[in-house]
């Protein structure tokens, strides 16, 4: 007998806190092993022997390659957590970082190149199966350690986790080992290069700002990486064959080498792109997700009837009449209804392939009435509704589907055999996805061309339906959920849109409301969508970027989301209300324009309701759905006159409503915010350096600064008297005073700087006297610019330093 | 190779950037460009702006004395340079000059290296070498300079007795060091008239006509001259310059020779080496020069017997004066040719310098005593204070 896998300490998954921990020890481990290096000791032959300084003692700190390669590794995985990782993000950061600290650790253990190579591997393979195998606990799978591992070899989602902390991992392995132990900072950016390009270019294009400060940490940190272990591996090489160290200390290069690296950084950044369209087609043709289609599925590039929702490009209207109807429902209008679409693969929506019964003519629909909850013949509050169709022209041949005024319930005339596909139990259906004729409709109808259908139309209230519950029958939990091969990213980001829609939501009802008014009021509505670059959901790339879209963006959108938060939805294929007054008789007239996707959502007790995502300017929601109601939908179609659908297309500037707290535009407001503080401490910095002068060192500092621009020395050899002197020289210009305020000032500093007393003594003098010459400061310093430009041209003598003899 | 391998990486990027046209790739992969061309330009300019001078003075040096240079690294471009390696390769034992700098715009380095010269020869003075990189190290560049003159480093001289009257009976003035003697008044010559020559030896005639100083020389006393002969034949001398046979010989040999030379003797050097250097016998600085940078290049290359040599060289040097041998060879075929040249009430002076000492296999070392008999010779070991040798014990005094 196996005992459960919570009692053996041996299958317990890393938690969150086991991982800092780790992250803690590695730290440790890199800091006890970092490397400790005598001075070098040159015998130099006839003279005194020349001590080589270490690195160390070189005053080159030997833990910024550390904190850069952290910093790049973490920022490279950071960029990956924002992208795909999601709420993994901060293990895959952790992971990344646990690389780079073993790197170090390994390095400075042991010499051997391949026992530090193994000992990465196999740390990594412990740590990245130790998160996923916890993240698979975390998403359910439970049992022994055994049922884990199975678990995760078996999911599609465990194996993709796995493989990206892996990535995180060997990037931070990388990183370390190259840049600490082989000091080669370009080949160490190489792998954070190709993940980050990877990972940029293959997510959603709305994704793809999102991770701008991870990469531009990424960018910095490489680029100083590069440089300072350029810098370091010298240093070392110096301090090993004991060649001694003159001139400026390594924090020169380090300032260099960080300047260089926020330039080019920001060059970069500012630099516009080459090409901004996606043209990746042309070279491979792997095909975005929405080339798959169901083989019947009828994919309308005009507008009409269709069996499968697959939002895609442009929709060409044609008006050409397809029926007209009559229907006992108030007002003389209903929504159509064709076919149910609950199978949903890769944004997309299919006819489930289900069950179907077979029935003659004018046998009754079979609905199981076992008077078990959540069956079509238990449901409350529904009322039947009839509805007469007469087919025009070639409308039967372009609708295969029977056309009911809600959910079907019956079809009393119709003379022909007639299928029903749906849910069954037994013979008996739970609910109704679609009826048609075994011979096709155009053949079953009768010589008029007219059927009379009935359905049921939900008349439950909002209040009912807040209290429906959650508790679903076992049929409808299938469409509750998206597909478990559902791509891990747009699956992510659909929930987090579904989040963020349906905030504030306490029962399915109100998530159901808000998202539709959500997308009611926040999305364009348009028949010219743009392009959907490849390899993203159209749903998604709607959501997130191009905030326009029709009705079967709008449904599919809203289907999606309700699904990715467990209520159950599908989407309906059918007609709107039609348009009214344009038949003579009273009838509605449906023509192509017409055809329609909306969504329905279960709820128990009540059955499927209707509710009206798309904001057409036309349709509205009705009934339930209509209950809290947002403000009046944006669109940019053009209303010519009530009830005529627009053809035109967007010509307003798209200014769409951003509903989400995505990282991105929160990081926009963060870059904004961080840029203001820089400006502000930058200029007050500067600010306070001009106006705040109380000790000799800061005279001799400003000083110091015009006689550089000026190329009048070298200011490390001048005294301050001496600064003072050749400053005159661009400050005064002739002005007597100019000069004997500097002087007076040099010699107040002096008497500071060699006096007994306290620096503080004599502070105020010195401020006073900076106060009567800072208004001149930067004219002096301009100058002596100037000046120095001139003696820099061709022939000028160079600053000369003197170094110790060896 | 790296760099290859790096810039096909940044070109993949590139061009995956660019079809799939994402902002922030690009942004990426104009960093690597950007900062490749900026490094690539940054090493090109920088590596121009470059220029090494080194101020080191010509001529002779000799073993012992400290050899000062002074190098120059300028960086005339408008770009700094984190770091510059400057390498000195010249062939100096023991000497390493090289140098880490970091140079600013406009800024040059100046600084002394100074080296004790170890070993004699003839050094060329570079070539240098420069090595630079940009900042990120992407584009590392090595200057090389050639060599800028040479300077020949004669062998160490240490305070030696007169060798002219070693083994031989006491003679007037033996004993007496330091400036040529006047006496005997046999003028020889005119020569330019050095301060150090007393009043008595100004030739006033000559003086009067010339219009300037002009002293008279004069023949050293008859016999008085002195044969240095050097062994160098291949395969006698071992250990590592400077403590090797060869050195020491080498060393005695210009010892010897700049002593005499001091005191006023004509000195003649013979060597086995492979040119049978022979220089004859001459008074004065030329004539020490000549001796000097012979021994400065001299090389135990030689493969002429050692006796053929003295066979040859020592009945024509019989009469003129004293000969000294200085050889490592234990075998005594020179003992015979060396009694040859000796004279009655004067034997001829043989400096063993003991290779055993320097690590030769040669299994005995030890004098036979008839040699003593013949010659007057002396033992030098490694490690002996060449400039405290004592003529009684004929050898170095600890």
């Amino acid at each position: 007998m196996t005992s459960p896998a919570s009692t053996q300490w041996w299958a317990e998954p890393l938690s969150d806190l086991a991982l800092v921990i780790l992250l803690a020890l590695a730290l440790v481990a890199a800091v006890a092993a970092a490397p400790v290096r005598s001075p070098a000791r040159v015998a130099g032959p006839g003279s005194a022997s020349v001590v080589v300084r270490s690195v160390r003692q070189l005053g080159a700190p030997t833990w910024v390659s550390l904190v850069l390669a952290l910093l790049l590794a973490v920022s490279t995985a950071g960029a990956l957590a924002v992208t795909v990782l999601g709420s993994l993000g901060l293990s895959g950061c952790l992971v990344a970082a646990i690389g780079v600290l073993m790197a170090q650790a390994l390095a400075r253990l042991t010499k051997s190149r391949a026992l530090g190579i193994l000992g990465l591997v196999v740390g990594g393979m412990v740590t990245t199966v130790a998160i996923t195998l916890q993240v698979a606990a975390g998403i359910g799978a439970g049992g022994s350690l055994a049922g884990l591992f199975q678990q995760v070899i078996a999911s599609p989602a465990s194996a993709q986790i796995f493989a990206l902390l892996v990535v995180c991992w060997a990037t931070g392995a990388w990183v370390g080992w190259l840049a600490l132990r082989e000091h080669e900072g370009a080949i160490a950016c190489a792998v954070p290069l190709v993940v980050l390009v990877a990972d940029l270019v293959n997510i959603p294009q709305i994704l793809q700002a999102a991770p701008a400060w991870p990469v531009v940490g990424a960018m910095v940190s490489g680029l100083a990486l590069v440089g300072w272990t350029h810098e370091e591996r010298q240093l070392v090489r110096w301090s090993e064959l004991g060649v001694p160290w003159s001139g400026a200390r390594p924090q020169r290069a380090l300032g260099m080498v960080a300047g260089a690296a926020v330039v080019v950084t920001l060059v970069a950044l500012l630099a516009p792109p080459l090409n901004r369209t996606n043209i990746s087609e042309r070279f491979f043709h792997s095909g975005p997700h929405i080339s798959r289609t169901s083989p019947s599925a009828k994919i309308a590039a005009i507008s009409g009837y269709s069996t499968a929702v697959v939002p895609g490009g442009p929709i060409r209207q044609v008006r050409d009449p397809v029926l007209s109807y009559r229907t006992s429902a108030p007002g003389g209008e209903v929504y159509l209804r064709g076919v149910a679409l609950t199978d949903f693969s890769n944004g997309n929506w299919y006819p489930a392939p289900g069950a179907s019964v077979t029935l003659k003519s004018g046998h009754l629909i079979p609905f199981q009435d076992s008077g078990a909850q959540g069956t079509a013949a238990t449901e409350l509050d529904r009322k039947e509704v009839s509805l007469t169709v007469t087919y025009l022209g070639t409308g039967a041949q372009e609708v295969p589907d029977l056309l009911y005024p809600g959910s079907p319930s019956q079809t009393p005339n119709l003379p022909a055999v007639y299928r029903v596909q749906g849910e069954t139990a037994g013979h008996a259906l739970l609910t109704v996805d679609d009826i048609t004729t075994e011979a096709g409709l155009a053949n079953s109808l009768p010589s008029s061309q007219t059927i009379t259908t009935y359905g049921t139309v939900s008349e439950a209230t909002a209040q009912q339906l807040e209290s429906a519950g959650t508790d679903y029958p076992s049929w409808v939990e299938a469409d509750a959920a998206l597909p478990p091969e559902a791509a891990f990213i747009d699956v992510n980001e659909l929930a987090a849109d579904a989040t963020a829609m349906a905030a504030g939501a306490t029962n399915p009802y109100q998530i159901a409301i808000n998202i539709q008014n959500a997308l009611r009021t926040q999305e364009i509505y348009t028949l010219d969508p743009p392009p959907v670059p490849a390899g993203v959901w159209p749903i998604v790339y709607f959501l997130n970027d191009s905030h326009r879209g029709y009705c079967q963006y709008f449904a599919s959108a809203m289907g999606a989301m309700l699904r990715t938060l467990g209520i159950p939805s599908r989407l309906v294929s059918g007609f709107g209300p039609g348009e009214e007054g344009r038949l003579k008789n009273g009838e509605r007239l449906i023509t192509e324009a017409d055809a329609h996707t909306w969504v329905q959502v279960y709820f128990p007790h009540y059955g499927w309701v209707n509710f009206e995502p798309t904001p057409d300017g036309f349709y509205q929601p009705t009934g339930a759905a209509a209950a809290s109601t947002g403000p009046a939908p944006t669109t940019s179609a053009t209303v010519p006159h009530p009830g005529v659908r627009s053809t035109g297309t967007n010509t307003a500037p798209i200014q769409p409503t951003l509903h989400r707290h995505h990282l991105g535009r929160v990081l926009g407001w963060v870059e904004l915010a961080v840029a203001l503080l820089l400006v502000i401490v930058l200029v007050l910095g500067a600010l306070r350096w001009w106006l705040w002068v109380r000790t000799p060192g800061q005279l001799r500092r400003r000083l110091a600064l015009a006689v550089r621009l000026g190329r009048m020395g070298d200011p490390r050899c001048l005294t301050v008297t001496e600064l003072a002197r050749a400053c005159a020289t661009v400050a005064s210009r002739g002005n007597l005073t100019g000069e004997q305020e500097l002087m007076l000032l040099a010699a107040v500093a002096d008497r500071i700087a060699f006096s007994d007393q306290p620096p503080t003594v004599g502070a105020e003098a010195l401020a006073a006297g900076w106060g009567r010459v800072r208004s001149a400061y930067p004219g002096m310093l301009w100058r002596a610019w100037r000046r120095g430009r001139r003696r820099a041209g061709p022939g000028a003598k160079p600053t000369v330093i003197r170094l110790q003899s060896i | 190779m790296y760099r290859a391998a790096l810039l096909a990486v940044v070109a993949v990027a590139a061009f995956f950037a660019y079809i799939n046209g994402v902002q922030l790739a690009f942004a990426v992969v104009y960093a690597a460009i950007l900062v490749t061309v900026l490094s690539l330009a940054w090493s090109l300019i920088a590596a121009r702006g470059v220029s090494c001078a080194r101020e080191a003075p010509g001529g002779t040096q000799m073993v012992g004395e400290l050899f000062s240079q002074r190098f120059q690294v300028s960086n005339r471009s408008f770009l700094p340079i984190p770091l510059i390696e400057m390498r000195d390769l010249a062939q100096f034992p023991g000497y390493r000059a090289s140098r880490g700098l970091s140079l600013r715009a406009h800024e040059e380095a100046i600084w002394d290296s100074e080296v004790r010269l170890l070993a004699r020869g003839r050094y060329t003075l570079g070539p240098t070498e420069i090595r630079l990189a940009d900042p990120f190290g992407l584009f590392p560049r090595r200057l090389r300079f050639p060599a800028d003159g040479s300077v020949l480093v004669y062998p160490a001289i240490y305070h030696m007795p007169d060798f002219a009257f070693i083994g031989a009976r006491a003679g007037l003035d033996s004993d007496r060091g330091g400036r040529p003697r006047d006496l005997p008044p046999s003028a020889s010559g005119i020569r330019e008239h050095d301060p150090a020559d007393g009043i008595n030896r100004i030739h006033w005639i000559s003086t009067a006509r010339k219009g300037r100083l002009m002293s008279r020389t004069f023949d050293a006393e008859e016999g008085s001259d002195l044969l240095v002969v050097l062994d160098l034949r291949r395969g006698l001398h071992y250990g590592t310059a400077p403590e090797s046979s060869l050195e020491y010989a080498v060393t005695l040999a210009a010892s010897i020779a700049h002593g005499a030379l001091r005191h006023g003797r004509a000195v003649a050097l013979l060597a086995t080496d492979r040119e049978l250097t022979n220089i004859a016998a001459g008074r004065g600085d030329a004539q020490e020069q000549l001796i000097m940078e012979s021994l400065a290049l001299a090389q135990a290359d030689g493969q002429v017997g050692l006796g053929d040599v003295l066979y040859r060289h020592i009945p024509a040097w019989r009469t003129r004066g004293n000969i000294v041998l200085i050889t490592s060879d234990p075998s005594g075929e020179w003992v015979e040719a060396m009694a040859a040249g000796s004279q009655p009430g004067r034997k001829a002076v043989a400096i063993y310098v003991d290779a055993r000492s320097f690590q030769s296999p040669a299994r005995t070392s030890t004098i036979p005593a008839q040699w003593r008999l013949v010659l007057d010779i002396w033992t030098i070991r490694r490690g002996d204070d060449l400039s405290r040798l004592d003529p009684v014990v004929g050898r170095a005094v600890v």
